[in-house]
């Protein structure tokens, strides 16, 4: 089929049906109105991009639309016909699949014993019969995996396209991809939307969740903008929208651009991070650091990117010294404009950073500075006083003193870490994925936070899976692909495609 | 004496293979059975009670097979269902097993049994060599030859098979295709109890013929530790218990031939050998292991 035949689909006389009907759908989970009177319709042949901040309401919908979540009011209809999926597997019979954000492979299995999962097709698992139909699909999608590489061995754009096709394969009308784009390089999230063209081609529907507002007016028909549970905005066309109306849509309000003047980097002198043959095994066993050389001078802010898992943990990792180098130097400077010591945000903060049955208040004692004492113990009427001033200041405003990390969201966990952490002085600032879990406005200000970090003299160290992020705040991006630094890019000039070439292991 | 002690080796090593082979599905499955052992106990004791009672040492197999299955289908309401740590329950169960078999097995000692006998193939025991090694045992030798390419088919060729190690590997990759993750982890927890029993009723009905306190003297415990040096590999399981087979044979040859070796010192030899296999290896072969599985070893994660 070609886009004629997409054409004739929009064309139809009358009122096409539509391949998925949403109406009126709420959900509600105590306290909070997670959807309120959502609508959305899913026309064969286009695609339906659907943005909205955390907490918008976005993955609750899908999940009703899933049948993961029951809704508490609303109808949705397939091809005309009410139905109310009430679970996943209700969901593929009705035609309708999801490619979710993490994935659902298994790494230890091949693609076809993943598909074979996926597919309920008698007891035993007739592998080469399989393979056979995993050529033929991959043919006629346009997804080319080989069915007997283990998942494991994989790189995140396979892993996706295998999740795809396992999808299309268990009879998917309609697929529901879930921030597909957030873990690839440019050339593959080109890649990707020749796979969704194609499957608008045949007719089939797409809905693209993403916060990249670019992507959505690239690829998608219709757009649907979720706000505090609700469908704000719904129009054909996202090509007419700017990104700053997208932007006001999404979050409410107008958010002003990231200043673009900023302090010059001074002349460089002693570095305040360097790595000289970094070499480090990962937590298999296996070399995940390989001989990188890298300084971060005072007063720069150094990006670093790459596709998810090629080094980025272990780099920041043994730049703070939490893991040992097999072979090659770090070196940290001592002092630079007066400031010393480093702050860091790891990776994973629930793992690496988090005492989950603690306050944010005991929290903000954990940092290792000297904390106001009375008598033997620790005087938290000082440590609270203290923590307000900090809060103000730093302007991400955390959760309540005393509520324990474990009551709270992943974006609230971040807030309550980059506060603390970005709120003190240092001379190094290593901050993995900085922005994860938060909504536009509070990642503005964590940009601004490291930019005043970058503007006082300190050197940051930012790792972000966002291009578009680093090259709005670093003034250069250090490449990793695979253990190895493959590249170091001035920010000025640099041109994205490049950038993605460094971050597959081509040569820039 | 070669012959004797390979013969040996086939023989003593069934029962660790069984209980190998039990603990491979269960580890695959994402629960590690430290009552492999216990299972092992109450299987030798309910193969040996059933088989005196009934006179039918075929009988004696299921009994024990049920007996292994009961223990490991509490590790499982304990593990799986009430997510208790998988490494307190499992030595729980063993000494638990411990004092009841030592309890109720005190009326089977010194009773004698109708044993499996040794059923040697037509023309194969013929051949030299290979003969005695391989064809001149009981029954349960035999199954056993079978059993290891069969749960190997089972495990990597079926349905039922993925779906026990993606239980071990991604419950959620379970979850979505709407599997419960509960109900194949306690199948493949019970299916391991059920051939550990079998092992040990080996060791009571066809290998001693007798029953006494703690006969299994540690073979479930080396069956645990060989699943993770065959590398969670059913065909691996089986050269790695007739390998311990070999050793335990070693110290009954030696015995018999009048060598003056001391007894304490030959009895030692599997468990040397598992250290010595353990060191050799370190931590490579886990990264064979079933990722949810690692979990559990892995103390520096919460879940």
């Amino acid at each position: 089929m070609t886009t004629d035949a997409v054409a004739r689909a929009r064309g139809r006389v009358g009122k096409p049906a539509a391949l998925l009907e949403v109406r009126s759908l709420s959900k509600r989970f105590g306290e909070v109105q997670a959807n309120w009177d959502v609508d959305l319709t899913v026309l064969p042949g286009t695609v339906h991009g659907l943005i909205g901040e955390n907490g918008a309401g976005k993955s609750t919908l899908l999940k009703m639309i899933y049948g993961v979540y029951t809704p508490d009011e609303g109808r949705m209809f397939v091809d005309g016909a009410p139905v109310s999926p009430g679970s996943p597997a209700d969901a593929r019979a009705l035609g309708i699949g999801m490619v979710f954000q993490d994935l659902r492979l298994v790494p230890a299995l091949t693609v076809a014993e993943n598909i074979a999962l996926a597919l309920p097709d008698g007891p035993t698992l007739r592998l080469a019969r399989l393979a056979a139909r995993i050529a033929e699909a991959s043919e006629a999608y346009g997804l080319a995996v080989d069915p007997s590489a283990k998942v494991r061995h994989l790189s995140i754009g396979e892993r996706q396209r295998a999740e795809i096709l396992k999808v299309l394969m268990t009879g998917a009308r309609l697929v529901i991809l879930d921030e597909p784009t957030s873990v690839l390089a440019p050339q593959e999230v080109e890649a990707l939307f020749g796979v969704v063209a194609q499957l608008r081609d045949q007719g089939l529907g797409v809905v693209l969740v993403t916060h990249k507002l670019g992507e959505v007016r690239t690829i998608a028909d219709q757009v649907t903008v979720l706000r505090g549970g609700q469908v704000i905005l719904n129009a054909e066309d996202p090509g007419n929208f700017s990104d700053a109306e997208l932007v006001e849509a999404m979050v409410g309000r107008r958010v002003p651009p990231l200043a673009v003047e900023r302090v010059a980097v001074p002349p460089r002198e002693q570095a305040v991070l360097e790595l000289q043959g970094a070499t480090a095994l990962g937590d298999r066993g296996h070399v995940a650091l390989k001989g990188v050389d890298l300084e971060v001078y005072p007063g720069e802010l150094v990006g670093v990117a790459g596709v998810a898992g090629s080094g980025q943990k272990e780099l920041c990792e043994v730049a703070l010294g939490l893991r040992p180098v097999t072979s090659g130097a770090v070196r940290v400077g001592e002092s630079v404009h007066g400031l010393t010591g480093a702050v860091a945000v790891p990776e994973d903060p629930v793992v690496d950073s988090v005492v989950p049955g603690l306050t944010v208040l005991e929290h903000m004692v954990l940092d290792g500075r000297a904390v106001p004492r009375r008598g033997l113990g620790i005087d938290w009427p000082a440590v609270g006083a203290r923590t307000a001033v900090l809060d103000e200041r730093v302007g991400l405003h955390m959760a309540p003193a005393k509520r324990t990390l474990s009551s709270l969201s992943g974006g609230n966990i971040q807030r309550v870490l980059l506060t603390r952490e970005l709120g003190q002085d240092a001379s190094l600032v290593v901050a993995a994925y900085p922005s994860r879990g938060l909504d536009v406005a509070n990642t503005r200000r964590t940009q601004e936070l490291l930019l005043e970090h970058r503007a006082r003299g300190a050197g940051v160290l930012m790792v972000s899976e966002d291009l578009d992020e680093l090259i709005a705040v670093a003034d250069r991006i250090a490449v990793m692909h695979d253990g190895h630094l493959v590249g170091v890019v001035d920010t000025a000039g640099a041109d994205r495609m490049s950038i993605g070439r460094l971050m597959l292991g081509g040569v820039a | 004496m070669i012959i004797d002690i390979l013969a040996g080796a086939v023989r003593g090593g069934t029962s660790i293979m069984y209980a190998g082979l039990g603990e491979t599905i269960s580890e695959r499955g994402g629960v590690i059975n430290l009552g492999t052992e216990g299972a092992m106990l109450l299987g030798a004791l309910g193969g040996y009670a059933v088989t005196a009672e009934t006179g039918n040492p075929w009988l004696g197999v299921l009994g024990g097979a049920l007996a292994g299955a009961l223990l490991s289908l509490v590790h499982a309401v304990l593990v799986v269902s009430r997510r208790a740590n998988q490494f307190a329950s499992g030595l729980t169960l063993y000494f638990l097993a411990l004092g009841v078999t030592a309890l109720f097995g005190v009326s089977y000692v010194s009773q004698q049994i109708n044993a499996f006998t040794p059923v040697p193939v037509p023309g194969l025991s013929e051949i030299p060599g290979i003969g005695p090694i391989l064809f001149d045992h009981d029954p349960l030798v035999y199954i056993a030859y079978v059993a290891a390419p069969v749960i190997w088919w089972v495990l990597f060729r079926t349905r039922v098979g993925l779906l026990v190690r993606t239980a071990g590997e991604r419950t959620e990759a379970l979850e979505v295709h709407g599997y419960s993750v509960q109900a194949v982890r306690y199948c493949a927890t019970v299916a391991g109890g059920a051939l550990a029993g079998i092992g040990g009723a080996h060791i009571s009905i066809a290998y001693a013929n007798s029953w006494f306190e703690n006969m299994i003297a540690g073979r479930g415990f080396i069956a645990v530790a060989l699943v993770i040096f065959a590398m969670w590999n059913p065909i691996r399981i089986m050269a790695g218990a007739y390998l311990f087979g070999a050793a335990l044979s070693l110290a009954s040859v030696l015995q018999t031939s009048g060598i003056a070796v001391n007894q304490f010192a030959l009895n030692a030899v599997p468990f040397v050998l598992t250290l010595v296999v353990l060191a050799v290896l370190g931590r490579r072969t886990m990264l064979a292991a079933p990722d949810e599985l690692l979990k559990v070893f892995d103390n520096s994660r919460t879940t």
